[in-house]
């Protein structure tokens, strides 16, 4: 049976970037994502919490995605504060799948957003 | 499999490397000679490191990123022999390679290489940033100069 999810990501729920062991996208340094890992070419693709637990998000994560370093993750708020466009678009694989745009008029994320999020991001290593 | 040679050039600091003066010291020199040694092992791993990219296949970061282009690839090694101090390697979902400096002030610039230019952000101490393209990849060294001056 389908989960009913709202079309409305809730400020409250957490958006999970998975963050693959190689090629390396962690720095070291700083012990955090490069903002290279929030780069895709069109919106910045993650998934929402919706009814799930955390543990839920990540096993279901830890399926989907081999070679797994980790889940970065952030609020729905978090990306709002920065001035971030959160779309709910599930799709037939993944019904949690979401994009982060821009604006409502760009798609991909500036750098500047994307370092941002590498910065205020939590991980959670697998 | 693709492999892109590059001699590796010697960083500025050999205008004084392996040489005695009234300006430097034993001591600083020795410094000198362990910091290029460093810079030159560091280099030769991002070469390394980007040759790698070529093994990458569509959908490498499990979000549909396509392949990083040859041409994107050639570029990014030509513009190592830019940097003194060698930057974080990084490829990106958007068939780009990213280099990263930053220090613990907080000050960082990037390079992001695409297939038609370079793109550079850069970020001060204090949070200002700004972002532009390089026409040509000779603009890199003003472009450290701002970070490394800032």
């Amino acid at each position: 049976m389908k989960p009913n999810i709202s079309s409305v990501v809730d400020n409250n729920e957490n958006l999970f970037r998975a963050i693959k062991i190689l090629p390396q996208l962690w720095d070291d340094e700083f012990n955090r994502p490069s903002s290279a890992a929030f780069k895709d070419s069109k919106g910045l693709s993650v998934d929402r919490n919706a009814e799930r637990s955390f543990d839920e998000v990540i096993t279901c994560l830890k399926k989907h995605f081999s070679n797994l370093k980790g889940v970065a993750y952030f609020t729905a708020s978090s990306c709002k504060n920065i001035d971030l466009i959160i779309l709910y678009c599930p799709t037939p694989d993944d019904l949690y799948h979401c994009e982060i745009h821009q604006s409502d008029t760009c798609i991909p994320l500036s750098k500047a957003s994307a370092r941002k999020l590498s910065k205020l991001a939590f991980f959670k290593e697998v | 499999m693709c492999l892109i040679l590059k001699t590796i050039h010697l960083p500025l600091l050999t205008s004084s490397y392996g040489k005695t003066n009234k300006f430097f010291d034993t001591s600083t020199i020795y410094s000198m000679n362990l910091i290029y040694e460093k810079e030159v092992f560091k280099k030769t791993k991002n070469i390394e490191k980007i040759n790698n990219f070529c093994e990458l296949s569509d959908n490498w970061n499990g979000y549909n990123a396509k392949k990083i282009s040859s041409v994107v690839i050639e570029k990014a090694i030509t513009l190592l022999d830019s940097f003194d101090f060698q930057p974080k390697v990084f490829p990106t979902g958007r068939n780009t390679i990213q280099f990263e400096l930053e220090d613990q002030s907080g000050k960082y610039i990037e390079f992001e290489i695409t297939e038609n230019e370079v793109e550079v952000f850069f970020v001060d101490a204090i949070g200002n940033s700004k972002e532009w393209s390089l026409s040509h990849i000779s603009e890199v060294a003003k472009a450290l100069s701002l970070y490394y001056e800032a």
